[in-house]
């Protein structure tokens, strides 16, 4: 359908979706437009902490304006398994809709989060801000007036979220001001996997400056083979107070492509072999080093000098069944790769691999 | 000297047998550091041991600082906290774990592994529980969701598979993110696979047999991050034109 790309920045992997479907809409009771059915096409991209997607909305009735639209954004994290954590989304969207009801708009958002975890239960205290402009035309007035606005948001809420039996439960309540008034919501989500399908459920109770508003949504991602997939959405989307819009009843089905392209296996860290004795073989890609070796609980942390082969470095360790911490010293420095298994903080600041060598 | 000279002879008295069995090593360990944090690696050896804790692990922590030219000073506090991890995870396996199974659970709880899993993972299986708790510690560390991880690890337990194929779970589970799935769904994909008897036939197919949807659905603009979102939280104006156009 469409080419695709997958590469490495640093640890983290660049993977690519492209998207094809169809959606409908259903505007609400108090606004006087036929429902809307779209040819939807799309694509996203998640490369390490950035995110961004890109899709277009072309509806099969002339008299409904197309539309396209996209986000850039950034999630950071804090790092590590602590019982306080921090996250951080940034994102910046726009979009277009065209004749006959131009309406244009970008907006700038901020989500800080701090999150409490307690065993598998966590409490997320999140915020919100965010800025935007939008533009309308109104083609029904002659000459068409332009109505350009200024968009801004704050609020914030807490949400409480717990697994049971591999599906994830989560609460909360938020608050917002913004332009278009004061908007209040309580929420309640659930979501899981089976056999490789995710689903999501999710409901939501909105007080908005006009109404009081009931969204909900059903999700379904289903695999059809190794890079496509099914995603069904369907329900009724909540107002968004930035944009000051209203609910609406919607629902989509997209065929989903991994663009995604494997590529060659990494090479083990290390391998256990059979004979007399058992053996570890350590295998470690490193260019441009002068001298490396291997060390850890097996040598009693005395270096074992590796040897180059190819384009790696090579050492065969005779070894008891056991647990071992170990890494390697390149050029005088201690070493571990990311990829090592069993990788865990050593106390002294720095990171071990573990080598298992079961018992006979 | 001064130092070691009162409390080396009182520790001569009390230096249990295991520890004098390691002399070689422990030999190294004063060679190694200066005569106050030898001594006082030497008291941490002996209550360690009092306490059923296994002692050498905490010789190999001190060896491998001296080999990572950790000083004295710091490579005492780090065997005073790793000895309290051990002591924490023999506490959690029952007093007759194997010393392999103590580190190993000490480590898991240092990666992520919730305290409760690592105790009932000690109460379910005898023995050497070395593997399958190294092998939660890398799903948890890849992103997979502790309850997720011990169900893959229980049920290739529950199966008696033997102990190099559960070491290769998290290769395969590394290999399906590779591919664009979620932690969550390529651990869920294994524990399948393990479940229907496919085990060595995902392990060795690179799993091109097994089928992997990308995280969420499309996200038109407006809504959150589409890797990062929940499933069950709807975009914001997803299958309609964006903003409520209409």
């Amino acid at each position: 359908m469409v080419t695709g790309l997958a590469s490495k920045a640093g640890a983290q992997e660049t993977r690519v979706y492209v998207d094809a479907g169809v959606s409908h809409a259903r505007p609400p009771a108090d606004v006087d437009i036929e429902p809307a059915t779209y040819a939807l096409v799309g694509g996203r991209i998640i490369a390490g902490p950035v995110f961004g997607s890109l899709y277009g909305g072309l509806a099969t009735d002339p008299d409904v304006a197309d539309w396209v639209g996209g986000q850039l954004g950034v999630w950071l994290q804090s790092a590590g398994t602590g019982r306080l954590g921090w996250a951080l989304t940034g994102i910046a969207s726009a979009f277009s809709l065209g004749d006959p009801t131009p309406y244009k708009a970008a907006t700038a958002k901020l989500i800080p989060e701090a999150r409490l975890s307690a065993g598998r239960s966590a409490i997320v205290l999140r915020g919100y801000g965010g800025i935007g402009r939008s533009d309308v035309t109104d083609n029904s007035l002659t000459p068409p007036a332009s109505v350009v606005s200024d968009l801004w948001m704050y609020g914030g809420g807490l949400e409480l979220s717990h697994p049971f039996g591999g599906v994830q439960f989560w609460t909360g309540v938020e608050a917002y001001g913004s332009a278009g008034g004061s908007y209040y919501t309580a929420y309640a989500g659930s979501m899981g996997s089976i056999s490789g399908m995710l689903w999501g459920l999710g409901l939501k109770l909105w007080d908005t400056p006009g109404d009081v508003e009931l969204a909900f949504n059903i999700n379904l991602a289903v695999p059809l083979g190794m890079r496509w997939s099914a995603e069904l959405s369907a329900g009724r989307s909540g107002p968004d107070p930035l944009l000051n819009s209203p609910a609406a009843v919607d629902g989509s089905l997209v065929l989903s492509w991994n663009a995604y392209s494997p590529g060659p296996e990494p090479q083990a860290l290390v391998t256990l072999s059979d004979g007399d004795a058992t053996a570890a073989m350590f295998r470690l890609e490193y260019d441009g080093a002068e001298r490396v070796s291997v060390i850890g609980d097996f040598s009693g942390w005395e270096p074992i000098a590796m040897r180059r082969e190819g384009g790696h470095w090579v050492a065969l360790v005779p070894v008891d069944p056991g647990l071992y911490h170990f890494g390697f010293m390149v050029d005088g420095e201690w070493y571990v790769p990311e990829s090592a298994p069993g990788k865990v903080i050593d106390e002294f600041g720095r990171s071990n691999a573990t080598l298992v060598v079961p018992g006979r | 000297m001064k130092t070691r000279r009162i409390v080396w002879p009182v520790l001569l008295l009390a230096f249990p047998a295991a520890l004098v069995a390691q002399d070689a090593r422990l030999e190294r360990i004063r060679q190694a550091y200066p005569a106050e944090a030898v001594a006082q690696i030497e008291v941490i050896l002996v209550d360690a041991q009092a306490a059923g804790v296994p002692t050498g692990p905490l010789v190999d922590k001190a060896l491998e600082g001296a080999a990572k030219g950790v000083p004295g000073d710091r490579v005492v506090a780090a065997l005073y906290a790793y000895s309290g991890r051990l002591g924490q995870s023999r506490s959690l396996m029952g007093a007759d774990r194997d010393a392999a199974s103590v580190v190993a659970g000490a480590d898991a709880l240092r990666r992520g592994v919730p305290p409760q899993t690592v105790r009932m993972m000690a109460r379910q299986h005898h023995g050497d529980i070395a593997v399958p708790l190294v092998v939660m510690g890398d799903l948890i560390q890849a992103g997979v969701p502790a309850d997720h991880a011990y169900q893959v690890v229980e049920g290739a337990l529950a199966r008696e598979h033997d102990p190099e194929e559960i070491l290769a779970i998290p290769g395969a589970v590394h290999r399906l993110m590779r591919q664009g799935q979620s932690p969550t769904q390529a651990s869920d994909m294994i524990g399948n696979a393990i479940g229907q008897g496919r085990f060595r036939e995902v392990m060795g197919g690179h799993g091109r047999a097994m089928a992997m949807p990308p995280k969420g659905a499309p996200v038109p603009p407006g809504s959150g991050p589409p890797e990062h979102g929940k499933m069950g939280e709807k975009g914001k104006g997803k299958g309609k034109p964006p903003g409520g156009g209409m």
